[in-house]
């Protein structure tokens, strides 16, 4: 099976950029109810369970920067205050907006460039 | 108490789960193009507009739904004036995916619902932002709505709010118009509003609110003072030189008038067209009434039998304001003739049923009320309200035309008006009255010296009173007229009766014993004037969650509740401790508790034997414990032993009420009302009983999903265990009281089991027949 790169899409001007490495941890939203409870005050009475909307579904994925020029992507791609789409490498179609980026560099001869990071957003919508 | 099934069915039985579909809903919607609308002064039957409305009675009304929004609270009580909401919306609206935000610096457009959001040039140059649809919508005094309850989602997904409500899952809980709109960098809008009430708070009894010339003057009866004067009817005149020597009135029968030619041949709508022959100086006869002072039609005459030789004529028009009145008389078969042939210009003389010959100008179409009204007349004459003998001019006597006389073997009289004046009586209050209409021979012959002439009554002294029907029959038409004119007209385009009032009120089977004068409403806002009168009746006065007023005995004289449309139900809500009820607390204390309530007419004083008061020794249940701590109230109001009395009972009944009470949380029914009766089943207290809810505030946020309640209560306890003796009342104050203090209406609620009849009347149209 070819290997299918992660991407990010920008429907309002069109633009993409493929990671060069996908990430190597998380990718899959966490879903969470929103709930509420109050205990009514008879011994044997019944807990009141309240539900309300539904929390924003919130993601992280994580991997790793080599180039300088991934780097700056990543920030650039952080810096849109608009949603866009993530299309992983499952070829599940998010429609997300990117709540964090965080790079912390790391020791490497080959590659001074070289980052982990971290890459947070919430989803939107599912495409 | 509201009758709302699905959601009484998931507030009982959902055994505390309200997860997924059943999850709470809440709607707020806005009416955007809302106005105060004024009508004309007529409307309908009813003519004391213009009124004003912000209701439709066919629901027209087009709401837009108000996206975000995050939580509503509500509070009322029965001891606030309105009730208040505050309503928090996150300010922001999301681009569609692949539609670039104008600002490319936020998410969204961050402000998008406040109400001046991009309008100016320079936020719009500045901030990018375009004035949307929501420019100046979430603006002082605009009007929402909100409407909660319980499930109504599909796959947690909300239906549209229409259908929600169709099914029953939501329902209105409040009309509300805002007071402050508040947003900040926090991204959200607070609505802080009040219900319909702020039309009876922030409007003042003043033209125009009030229909310009309309005095605000309101009366069960009229009373006519008439003071004696030279000349004074039934008073010998005494003229120099000349005595009267007899004068007795012969009296008279009725024989025609124009109300009995309009068809209203009964005494029903106080025409009492027999009155003016009645010799009762305390009836009067009323013309149909009219919409104006100037219109053509305002022309009546009243016929009388005499049949004997009279010379002078007695008319009391009852009114000042008659203006010009015709005598006519017939003699030996026929009406008689001046000497210049003039007749009452008022014509029919194809006899059509129409005018021919009315004044210069006057449209010809008007009905006349039959043929040969244009008689020949033999004085013309202005009355005041006091009446006054007229004498007959003197004539060649047709037996013997060498001698003049004054003296008619008259068969009848009639007189003939084109006056009228504003009754304030019925729908069309411009009316003609009569009150007598009399006859007498009055011979003078000379005085004779040192003879004794009688002597008249001394001029301003009073005479005698009369006693009219004033312009209302009960309190709650001066509330309905207030109500209408301040904005609760239930609107309808083509209204088949009178002046509906949006909401449920009661009669209170009373009226003001004196006139209710205009400095009683001057200046005054219309709720002042509302709860001035409202304390009189011991009644209560609140808005309900459909904007509509609820003015009503209070809800505590026997178990059960009223329903929206008046009828009574055995039904109240049990608020039980493994269900509903998260906490409790109740008061017992006796710093409100009296051993005596002593109500005087002034203060006690040994010197002054003239002081009325009345004395009531509550039911404390021994708690004071002999201590002597009673409370005196000295009102010139209640002279009355029993109008004393009755008021000392209901202070102790309020008293008691203030020493018990009880305070709740629960999962919040928008079933409940204030003025209800609700059970409640708490088990540390041992608390059992049904309550009256005196206050009630619910809180919703619809990103938790909380959806509760708090209630105050006053303790009536149970059917068998009520709070005060009710039997007491109507042993001792049911049928003394009835035209005095309203209980009439309470005590209709005291059977212990609603009879089904119901004492409470929808308003529409059930404000007695009128006049028409």
């Amino acid at each position: 099976m070819a290997l299918v790169r992660w991407r990010f899409d920008d429907p309002t001007d069109a633009s993409s950029y493929t990671f060069d490495m996908n990430p190597n941890e998380g990718g899959t939203p966490t879903l969470k109810k929103n709930m509420s409870y109050q205990n009514t005050a008879g011994p044997n009475g019944v807990v009141l369970a309240f539900e309300g909307r539904d929390n924003v579904e919130t993601l992280t994925v994580s991997g790793v920067l080599k180039e300088e020029v991934q780097l700056i992507a990543f920030q650039t791609w952080y810096a849109k205050r608009h949603q866009i789409t993530v299309t992983d490498d499952l070829l599940r179609v998010f429609t997300i907006y990117i709540t964090g980026f965080n790079a912390t560099r790391k020791r490497s001869i080959a590659y001074p460039w070289k980052h982990d990071y971290t890459l947070e957003y919430i989803i939107l919508d599912w495409v | 108490m509201r009758d709302l099934p699905v959601i009484r069915s998931l507030w009982e039985n959902s055994n505390g789960v309200f997860l997924g579909d059943d999850k709470p809903h809440g709607v707020v919607t806005v009416e955007k193009d809302w106005n105060l609308t004024t009508t004309s002064s007529i409307y309908g039957s009813d003519n004391k507009g213009p009124y004003r409305w912000f209701v439709r009675a066919d629901g027209s009304q087009v709401e837009t739904e108000i996206p975000n929004v995050k939580t509503i609270s509500t509070s009322r009580s029965i001891d606030q004036d309105a009730g208040s909401c505050t309503i928090t919306v996150y300010n922001q609206w999301m681009d569609l995916t692949g539609t670039a935000s104008p600002d490319p610096s936020s998410l969204g457009n961050p402000g998008y619902l406040g109400f001046n959001f991009g309008s100016s040039p320079e936020a719009s140059a500045g901030f990018s932002q375009t004035a949307n649809v929501w420019a100046n919508v979430l603006v002082p005094n605009a009007l929402l709505r909100t409407y909660q309850g319980y499930g109504g989602y599909t796959d947690g997904v909300p239906d549209s709010y229409t259908s929600v409500i169709t099914a029953g899952n939501i329902a209105i809980t409040g009309v509300w118009f805002v007071d402050t709109v508040s947003t900040g960098t926090d991204g959200m809008i607070t609505l802080k509003c009040r219900d319909a009430a702020k039309l009876l708070l922030e409007q003042h009894l003043m033209p125009p609110l009030t229909p310009d010339g309309l005095p605000l003057r309101y009366c069960r009866f009229l009373y006519e003072h008439i003071l004696a004067t030279e000349g004074d009817p039934g008073s010998p005149a005494v003229e120099p030189a000349t005595v009267a020597a007899s004068g007795q009135p012969v009296g008279t029968t009725y024989f025609d008038s124009t109300m009995e030619r309009w068809g209203y041949v009964d005494s029903l709508h106080g025409h009492r067209f027999d009155a003016v022959s009645d010799g009762n100086n305390r009836t009067s006869s009323f013309s149909e009434g009219t919409f104006s002072p100037t219109a053509v039609f305002n022309r009546n005459f009243w016929e009388v039998r005499v049949n004997a030789e009279v010379n002078e004529i007695f008319i009391n028009p009852s009114n000042s304001s008659m203006g010009t009145i015709w005598i006519s008389v017939r003699e030996g078969g026929s009406w008689v003739q001046r000497d210049d042939g003039r007749r009452i210009p008022w014509d029919d003389a194809n006899n059509d049923g129409f005018s021919d010959s009315l004044a210069a100008g006057q449209p010809s179409s008007q009905p006349v009320r039959g043929p040969n009204i244009d008689i020949p007349y033999l004085r013309r004459v202005h009355v005041d309200n006091r009446g006054r003998w007229i004498r007959l001019p003197r004539r060649p006597l047709p037996t013997d035309p060498s001698v003049e006389s004054d003296v008619y073997d008259v068969q009848r009289i009639r007189i003939t008006s084109i006056g009228v004046w504003n009754s304030g009586i019925g729908p069309y209050v411009y009316r003609s009255t009569c009150q007598e209409i009399n006859a007498r021979l009055v011979q003078e012959t000379p005085t004779e010296e040192g003879g004794t002439p009688a002597v008249p009554p001394t001029p301003g002294t009073p005479a005698q009173t009369i006693q009219h029907d004033g312009n209302i029959f009960d309190y709650t038409e001066i509330i309905k007229d207030l109500l209408l004119w301040a904005g609760f007209l239930f609107f309808e385009s083509s209204p088949s009766g009178g002046a509906d009032v949006h909401g449920l009120m009661q009669f209170t089977g009373t009226y003001p014993a004196n006139c209710i004068e205009e400095d009683f409403f001057d200046k005054k806002s219309v709720m002042e004037a509302i709860n001035a009168i409202r304390d009189i009746l011991g009644f209560v006065f609140f808005i309900t969650e459909d904007g509509g007023v609820r003015f009503h005995s209070p809800n505590w004289w026997s178990s059960g509740n009223t329903l929206g449309n008046g009828d009574r139900t055995f039904y109240i809500p049990d608020i039980r401790d493994e269900l509903q009820l998260t906490t409790y607390s109740s008061q017992y204390a006796d710093d409100t508790l009296r051993s005596e309530i002593i109500v005087g007419s002034t203060l006690p004083s040994e010197t002054d034997d003239t002081t009325q008061f009345s004395r009531y020794q509550p039911d404390n249940n021994g708690i004071l414990r002999g201590m002597v701590k009673p409370a005196i109230w000295i009102n010139e109001i209640w002279q009355l032993p029993v109008e004393q009395a009755f008021t000392a009972a209901i202070i102790a009944l309020h008293l008691n009420f203030q020493s018990r009470k009880g305070s709740l949380t629960a999962l919040a029914n928008p079933e409940i009302q204030i003025n209800d009766q609700v059970r409640i089943s708490e088990r540390v207290s041992s608390e059992s009983y049904i309550h009256y809810i005196r206050g009630m505030t619910t809180s919703m946020d619809l990103d938790a999903g909380t959806y509760t309640m708090s209630l105050s209560t006053n303790w009536l306890g149970e059917q068998d265990q009520w709070v005060f003796d009710a039997q007491y009342f109507v042993d001792n104050f049911s049928e003394q009281l009835t035209s005095l203090v309203g209980f009439d209406a309470g005590i209709d609620y005291l059977p212990a089991e609603p009879s089904g009849e119901n004492t409470i009347a929808a308003v529409d149209g059930s404000f007695g027949s009128g006049i028409p």
